[in-house]
């Protein structure tokens, strides 16, 4: 998918397009957050062998893959987190990780960063909301000693998962950031599956939180874009209707071929069970593309899912967004939410047995 | 117009949100005139934004290269805009358009034709 504020890359070199695989080797995590779309927590012990995922990457850069994205769970918590990174940049992947930063001292983190080109570290907001949101007292001052480390060493940046009233620190957020010479803030809204459901099922945003929220973004990026590239996850109406191509609109479906596979899905999944979807993490597994423990070649999954599936994604994007142009109190939205939404009333699980989709 | 300063922005962006007597309306207009914006091709370099304690009214001042200066029409039939005011700049030769625009709710006052 492409950037939601449509923005060009900014962590690649010029000239390249991103073209991301996010890895969630693991839901083992040093903390339980109350907002974690994965319910990620400690203890959880399986994880992703990384001969297979090595394996996968490897294939994945001749389909035309560039970014490697480590998510979880924690991604420092992974066992073989410095293989992994070591082996990615020796494919030609540029590497991001995404943690919470609170594991970053000692030698091994120092080793893994040798091979690691952005890290993104998630904050909450200031030291009691942030704290209150890991469920842990003293989380928001270990993550500043992280980030501390990254600080001299490592271009890094902050991502921070929006709730309905972010607007009211989205300035300190950004005034922050800036402090601590991040060059990224990254927000994204809360996306209600995992733990959240539980925790913070009565969250909802409504649209006036959204209006301001993106009001913040612009203005913010205004006044701060000489010192940070400020990222926000999600779309005026108008900035889907002006790029048809984006929803693969009737008027522009994309080629059906294998060779220009990451030209149409700018990322690619691998989740905790090794499986390969499209979209985003929580996409329905009616999309599933494969699984890296099966043995089979990238290019041939592809292949079948271009085949057996492509029609399908068109039509959920199609009916996303139809629902937007439709619906005219959804001015400001997550488009890949709502696909991810979207993907389950239409192909829910039991699909997988049929053959005809709700439609 | 002076440049807004680092202290201002937190206090100016908290206190017009926060604002009791801001519609939904208004946020929706402000919200399509800044995507309108960005579509039309505009760096937006600075915003003015007036009004006690919502804003009423928000100056935005953008920069458009020259060879973009087709966007214009686009810019002006949309109804958004109240006021634009628009500069030719560069030094020596001009390179690019300094656009100021004012965005205001006009909609409902305009007569109807």
């Amino acid at each position: 998918m492409m950037s939601q504020n449509n923005e060009s890359c900014k962590t690649l070199p010029a000239g390249r397009v991103s073209k991301v695989i996010q890895i969630h080797p693991s839901l083992n995590c040093n903390l339980r957050c109350k907002h974690c779309y994965s319910s990620s927590a400690p203890g959880i012990k399986k994880e992703l062998a990384f001969d297979a995922l090595a394996n996968i990457i490897g294939q994945a850069a001749e389909v035309g893959y560039n970014v490697i994205s480590m998510s979880g769970g924690e991604p420092f918590m992974y066992q073989s987190l410095e293989e992994l990174v070591r082996f990615s940049k020796s494919a030609g992947y540029f590497n991001s990780v995404t943690t919470n930063g609170m594991l970053l001292k000692g030698s091994r983190a120092k080793n893994i960063l040798k091979y690691v080109d952005l890290i993104a570290v998630s904050i909450d907001g200031k030291e009691e909301m942030h704290d209150h949101m890991r469920s842990q007292p003293g989380a928001f001052k270990k993550m500043r000693e992280g980030v501390a480390i990254l600080r001299d060493s490592i271009n890094y940046g902050f991502i921070h998962t929006l709730l309905p009233d972010s607007w009211k620190i989205l300035s300190w957020l950004a005034g922050f950031a800036v402090d601590e010479k991040a060059s990224l803030l990254h927000l994204h809204p809360l996306e209600m599956s995992g733990r959240a459901t539980q925790h913070l099922g009565g969250l909802l945003f409504d649209q006036t939180d959204l209006y301001k929220i993106y009001i913040s973004h612009y203005y913010l990026n205004t006044y701060f874009e000489n010192d940070i590239f400020i990222q926000l996850d999600l779309l005026h109406r108008n900035n889907i209707k002006n790029n048809p191509n984006f929803v693969f609109h009737e008027s522009c479906k994309p080629q059906l071929c294998a060779s220009g596979f990451s030209t149409i899905f700018k990322e690619l999944i691998i989740n905790e069970k090794g499986d390969i979807l499209p979209i985003a993490h929580g996409c329905s597994p009616f999309f599933t593309i494969g699984n890296i423990y099966s043995g089979e070649k990238l290019q041939y999954m592809i292949g079948r899912f271009m085949h057996e599936k492509m029609g399908y994604i068109i039509d959920l994007f199609q009916a996303t967004y139809d629902n937007i142009m439709l619906d005219k109190e959804l001015e400001i939205v997550n488009w890949s939410e709502m696909v991810i939404q979207k993907s389950h009333t239409l192909f829910p699980k039991e699909q997988l047995l049929n053959t005809q989709p709700n439609q | 117009m002076e440049k807004t300063t680092f202290a201002e922005v937190e206090k100016q962006l908290m206190a017009h949100l926060s604002a009791a007597n801001l519609s939904k309306e208004h946020l929706s207009h402000v919200s399509g005139s800044i995507s309108k914006t960005y579509a039309a091709g505009l760096r937006i370099v600075d915003w003015w934004i007036y009004g006690i304690p919502a804003f009423e009214r928000i100056v935005v001042q953008g920069q458009l290269p020259i060879e973009a200066a087709g966007t214009f029409q686009e810019l002006i039939a949309n109804k958004m805009f109240k006021e634009i005011r628009i500069f030719r700049k560069g030094i020596p030769v001009p390179h690019f358009f300094q656009v100021d625009l004012t965005i205001e709710k006009i909609t409902e006052q305009m007569p109807k034709i």
